[in-house]
């Protein structure tokens, strides 16, 4: 089985150190694409030249990149992406977050499993949830609801590496509220809770935040996330 | 305004590890604190070739052998330190991301209160133990906790190590890495090592990208090579 991967890129790559990262994050997708996991699209919205350029030297440009008009990017590139998905499940991710497919933390420096088998079959057999998201680090999680089944997670909102069952975004998903900040995560998610459905972490799947604290999104709080595990929220 | 001699290591080889390098390396370059000199032991041509296209055409680049790199990035640093005459400078990595609001100033404002410091790191939150080694060792939690070892960026006091033997690599005890063995040395030299701890300003802290020892230049091999998808040498 594959996985449609659509990673979205935006103007924030003109910037040298996101433009790295950015470089990171394809090639890191690139590998899992070759390895026949992903098909990788990307998303771009205003991405420089010279990301592309440098990701055709590194041999990680994405099969196909299609452009996302930047207003309401942030609402279209979640109804694009469930435009442009062919696979049951797909992914839809953000240009700074490296996957690290080993499932367990105490799993570091092991050989993988089939992460993309594995997350498929958790929303397979979790009917009731629409996304599901890798554990960021740095960041931790977003506010729980209730507890862990010790592969999902229910939270509120999550962000970063989305995988998405095929159909449950459709195109009235709702503009960004105003006083949202910069962010869409919450009012995708509250909207998918409206109509029925949950979302989690797939608390096993790892990522690295490579953008935490040079966020393009929250610029006004870089450093205010809070790590919902520790009791009364670990400011990191 | 002073400017502080930043040491960056750099072996970065797979691509993962040459976008996290050109991001990294893109920050000092333009921290209007630091004088950036890359120390390349094995990276990619690649990775200048993107800095080049990038427009980081003047980075100051010194390459030395992979061979003992551990140890020899901190001789060079040290000598090439005193030789700029600097009071202190700063020794880090290719993953590692300090804040956007990191003020090189006050880092060494802070190690100018603690004397008896030779080197002290930017705190890691998201690495464990916040990339304190033994982060219980001496004293609390101070602006600067003493540790039995520290890592990541460094801010290093010129004098302790332009006159520092350094102690040779102990793999058969700590694996590929040299924070341990080179704490020892300047324990052994009179001199402490810490961090910046959580008494210090929260800009004084870093995001250690490569977070994973499978991410890692230099632990990889030492947890049995890659794993067979992630990352494997490209």
């Amino acid at each position: 089985m594959r996985l449609d991967a659509i990673v979205t890129v935006g103007r924030e790559a003109e910037d040298p150190i996101r433009l790295g990262m950015a470089l990171a994050t394809f090639a890191s997708w690139a590998r899992q694409a070759r390895l026949g996991r992903v098909r990788v699209i990307g998303q771009s919205w205003g991405a420089s030249a010279e990301l592309w350029d440098l990701c055709a030297r590194h041999g990680c440009v994405p099969s196909e990149v299609v452009q996302l008009d930047p207003v309401e990017s942030q609402r279209g590139r979640h109804v694009q992406a469930a435009a442009l998905a062919t696979t049951d499940v797909y992914g839809i991710c953000d240009s700074d977050i490296v996957l690290l497919p080993h499932l367990v933390v105490e799993d570091c420096g092991r050989p993988d499993p089939p992460w993309h088998e594995y997350v498929a079959g958790l929303l397979r057999d979790r009917p009731k949830y629409a996304m599901l998201s890798a554990l960021p680090e740095p960041g931790g999680m977003r506010p729980p609801m209730g507890g862990t089944d010790g592969h999902v997670w229910q939270v509120q909102n999550t962000g970063g590496i989305r995988f998405v069952r095929r159909g449950v975004v459709t195109p009235d998903a709702p503009p960004r509220h105003p006083d949202g900040g910069g962010g869409y995560d919450r009012d995708l998610c509250y909207w998918l809770d409206s109509r029925g459905w949950s979302v989690g972490y797939a608390i096993r799947l790892l990522a690295v935040h490579l953008g935490y604290g040079t966020s393009s999104v929250w610029r006004d709080d870089p450093e205010g996330a809070v790590d919902w595990r520790e009791p009364e929220g670990r400011r990191l | 305004m002073e400017r502080w001699p930043v040491f960056l290591t750099t072996r970065a080889v797979d691509k993962i590890r040459v976008g996290l390098a050109v991001a990294v390396i893109s920050y000092w370059s333009r921290h209007l604190d630091a004088d950036l000199t890359v120390l390349d032991c094995g990276a990619s041509p690649s990775l200048r070739a993107c800095l080049y296209c990038l427009g980081m055409t003047s980075v100051k680049w010194v390459e030395f052998p992979a061979e003992d790199s551990q140890r020899q990035r901190h001789a060079i640093a040290a000598r090439l330190a005193a030789e700029a005459r600097a009071e202190h400078y700063i020794q880090t990595d290719d993953d590692l991301l300090p804040r956007v609001s990191l003020s090189l100033g006050l880092a060494v404002d802070l190690m100018r209160l603690y004397p008896d410091f030779a080197m002290v790191s930017l705190s890691l939150p998201n690495c464990p133990l916040g990339g304190h080694v033994d982060r219980h060792y001496g004293q609390g939690t101070g602006p600067v906790s003493e540790c039995g070892a520290a890592g990541g960026v460094r801010f290093c006091r010129t004098a302790a190590f332009a006159s520092l033997d350094f102690p040779p690599r102990r793999p058969e005890e700590y694996g590929p890495g040299y924070d341990i063995p080179l704490a020892e040395g300047l324990r052994a030299a009179g001199y402490k090592v810490g961090f910046y701890g959580d008494g210090s300003p929260g800009t004084l802290r870093a995001t250690h990208l490569a977070e994973s020892p499978l991410l890692s230049c230099v632990w990889a091999d030492f947890y049995g090579g890659p794993a067979t998808s992630f990352p494997a040498q490209e």
